[in-house]
């Protein structure tokens, strides 16, 4: 007598049913496996084209979107999905719609990691465009480096994360030794600047910035005469202001997050610590930072390292500024919203290459062909080859003149 | 005394200042509950936020937008004690102290309905004066925060000594049971510290959002620093939260300006673990006699 099963499946008893058996077996046991995204790396990167239909591209993005780091997470995010929107109301591209899925990754290293693996292995994504913090990214690299996934650095500077060189990664984010070195290139180049002081967090974020000062530093005739910390959400910078004036430099580099660097700005107003003050990409929107340290006094002789086209309002900014206003109409206008736009196009410009019979080895391929392409609101050319996945190194330094930000250019200038 | 030096332990004091104040907030709610109030830095950054709106939002001068906060403040302290905690007083002191991390998530989560995550900025009472004596000069504002420090450490001080209900409150921390049975409104009582402690700390909320800036985690590292004194002192004691505010806040600096400032922050702590190998009940806390 059959049992309902066997009925069910045509299974018999005997040798033929313990084949059948073991391959339903082995279905059921792969079926668990793939549900609770236990697949191993290599069987899931070349399976077929997951997160692709003949109308949608799934793009996993991820980021701080709760916790203290918020503040910077959407508006960067929402920079990129704007591209993204304006796209698809333009028809998308190949006949496909850009759908985005969002995970919460909170700039905490451990969550991102479970928000990648999420996004690779439960929403099945084509592709990731995302993260936003350099600690938080670096620790799930691992995972898209063996799930093979074509991945494209949202806002993250940290220079690991993208060299040397692994198949599926790129960024168009100024990287962090960039940014120190950019830092570096301008203090040179101020006259007479023999002495300098450097003030930085201790944490991995400024330590690859300032990696590329100290290098930059030997040989180059400038002493260092202080190197003082700043903690994270420092409310006073008391000690190092004075430290610094003490050490009488000619000039000062923070390598500091912007609340920070703000407390450093408003109190070495307060001791009559005089710059030239040089600072990170992290305080290219001048005008927020005179807004936290107080007083546009405050910032008066600071010069910071910008990769964007041009200020928040000016006329390089404003087709972007229009995009991002009609996808994001409550949204505040600021620099942050412009960070990931270049990553966005980078992304476009390799999806339209790679034509309609989309693969993500051809998307991979199409990316690494970007040669001069157009970074949308950011200061350079995308180009990327297969010595290097990382594009837009070069930077150039804003300053307030007049109350406006202007850009210096890389070198030392005299404003009129 | 030079110039470092000066800057240096004055910056401390002024930052002590806020430190002590936090401090004594904890130790009033301590002295007469038990209970170490994790949500005092919440109460801290509500109170900065109400000095904001009334300063910026609504232009009221700053002492008028100071004494509004502070009464904010008050009314704050007495509601969470009336709503949340006069129920479950008699509960072990873990749950209260859970209650109070709740309450802390719940303050932050609803400054964010109000205010985002954006960074706000509060100018000082008196920006960019200085004051001098002799060739050394101060700001302003640093003389503000320890003189309304010290000016509200003092009014506290003539209250609990001087008047019926700091009494009543004395008796009500030294003895609940005795001072039930004497006809204390122990309830009051519990109100009214409650209000006083949230009051002092909406108070060093205004004073230290000028130079701290405003956002929903600003209580935080108040809330460390502050805890860190109050141990230091001995929880418990008043004039010792006090003293070891004030010490927090000038060793930090002259650690940051004469060691490192690598480890300026934790230097504070350091010393306080030192204190406590040595007096393990604080500067000020009198040493625990079991009767048996």
């Amino acid at each position: 007598m059959k049992t309902q099963w066997e009925e069910r499946s045509g299974a018999t008893r005997g040798p033929a049913k313990d084949r059948v058996g073991g391959r339903r077996c082995l279905r059921l046991f792969a079926a668990l496996v793939l549900a609770t995204g236990l697949v191993p790396a290599g069987f899931s990167a070349n399976a077929a084209e997951s997160g692709l239909t003949d109308d949608t591209i799934k793009i996993g993005m991820f980021g701080p979107l709760t916790g203290p780091v918020s503040i910077y997470g959407y508006p960067i995010n929402n920079g990129a999905i704007a591209l993204y929107e304006e796209l698809n109301a333009n028809g998308g591209v190949h006949g496909r719609k850009i759908e985005i899925v969002h995970e919460d990754g909170g700039c905490d290293p451990a969550k991102t990691r479970a928000a990648v693996k999420k996004l690779i292995h439960n929403d099945q994504v084509f592709m990731i465009h995302g993260g936003s913090c350099s600690s938080a990214v670096f620790a799930a690299r691992d995972d898209i480096v063996e799930a093979g996934i074509p991945f494209m650095v949202m806002a993250a500077t940290m220079d690991r994360i993208s060299a040397p060189v692994v198949p599926n990664i790129f960024t168009t984010t100024m990287p962090a030794s960039r940014d120190g070195a950019t830092m570096f290139t301008f203090v040179k180049s101020i006259p007479d600047v023999k002495k300098i002081a450097i003030v930085k967090h201790e944490d991995e974020w400024a330590d690859s910035k300032s990696k590329a000062i100290f290098e930059g530093l030997e040989g180059s005739g400038i002493e260092l005469v202080a190197n003082e910390s700043i903690e994270r959400k420092a409310a006073d910078a008391t000690s190092q202001v004075l430290r610094v004036q003490q050490a009488e430099p000619d000039a000062t580099l923070i390598v500091a997050y912007p609340g920070e660097t703000a407390v450093f700005l408003r109190d070495a107003l307060k001791y009559g610590l005089t710059g030239p003050f040089v600072a990170t990409t992290s305080v290219m929107d001048m005008h927020d930072l005179a807004n936290r340290a107080g007083s546009a006094e405050a910032v008066r002789d600071v010069y910071a390292v910008s990769f964007l086209k041009g200020a928040v309002g000016s006329d390089h900014l404003k087709e972007y500024e229009e995009i991002y206003a009609r996808h994001f109409p409550d949204d505040k206008i600021q620099a942050l919203s412009f960070y990931a736009m270049s990553g966005a196009k980078a992304v476009i410009q390799a999806l339209q290459a790679a034509g309609p019979e989309l693969t993500r080895d051809k998307l991979i391929a199409a990316l690494e062909a970007i040669d001069g392409g157009d970074a949308a609101s950011a200061y350079c050319e995308i180009r990327f080859s297969t010595d290097s996945h990382q594009a837009c190194l070069d930077g150039t330094m804003w300053t307030l003149h007049d109350g406006e930000i202007v850009s210096v250019g890389p070198t030392w200038r005299e404003l009129d | 005394m030079d110039f470092l030096t000066f800057h240096l332990i004055l910056a401390g004091l002024a930052n002590g200042s806020l430190y002590a104040l936090v401090a004594l907030g904890l130790v009033l709610i301590y002295k007469s509950q038990d209970v170490v109030n994790f949500a005092h830095g919440e109460i801290l950054m509500c109170g900065a936020f109400i000095g904001y709106i009334l300063l910026e939002e609504l232009n009221l001068p700053y002492a008028v937008a100071f004494l509004l906060a502070v009464l904010a403040g008050g009314v704050l302290g007495a509601l969470i004690e009336r709503l949340a905690f006069r129920r479950i007083a008699h509960h072990p002191h873990i749950t209260l102290a859970m209650v109070t991390v709740g309450l802390s998530f719940a303050l932050k989560g609803l400054s964010r309905i109000r205010f985002g995550m954006d960074i706000f900025t509060m100018p000082p009472m008196f920006a960019g004066r200085v004051v001098k004596v002799g060739s050394l000069a101060m700001s302003a504002q640093s003389v503000v925060i320890i003189g309304i420090a010290l000016a509200l450490t003092l009014l506290l001080f003539l209250f609990f000594r001087f008047t019926s209900m700091g009494k009543q409150m004395r008796a009500t921390q030294q003895n609940l049971t005795g001072a039930r049975i004497v006809g204390i409104n122990t309830g009051a009582v519990f109100s009214i510290t409650w209000a006083l402690a949230a009051a002092v700390g909406a108070g060093a909320g205004v004073l230290a959002a000028p130079i701290s800036l405003l956002y929903p985690d600003m209580g935080t590292n108040y809330l460390l620093k502050g805890f860190a004194a109050a141990v230091l002192g001995g929880f418990g004691s008043v004039p010792g939260a006090i003293v070891g505010g004030y010490i927090v806040g000038v060793f930090e600096m002259l650690f940051g300006g004469y060691v490192s400032t690598a480890f300026q922050h934790t230097s504070a702590f350091c010393i306080i673990i030192l204190v406590l190998f040595i007096r393990p009940y604080g500067l000020f806390g009198e040493k625990p006699v079991h009767r048996v």
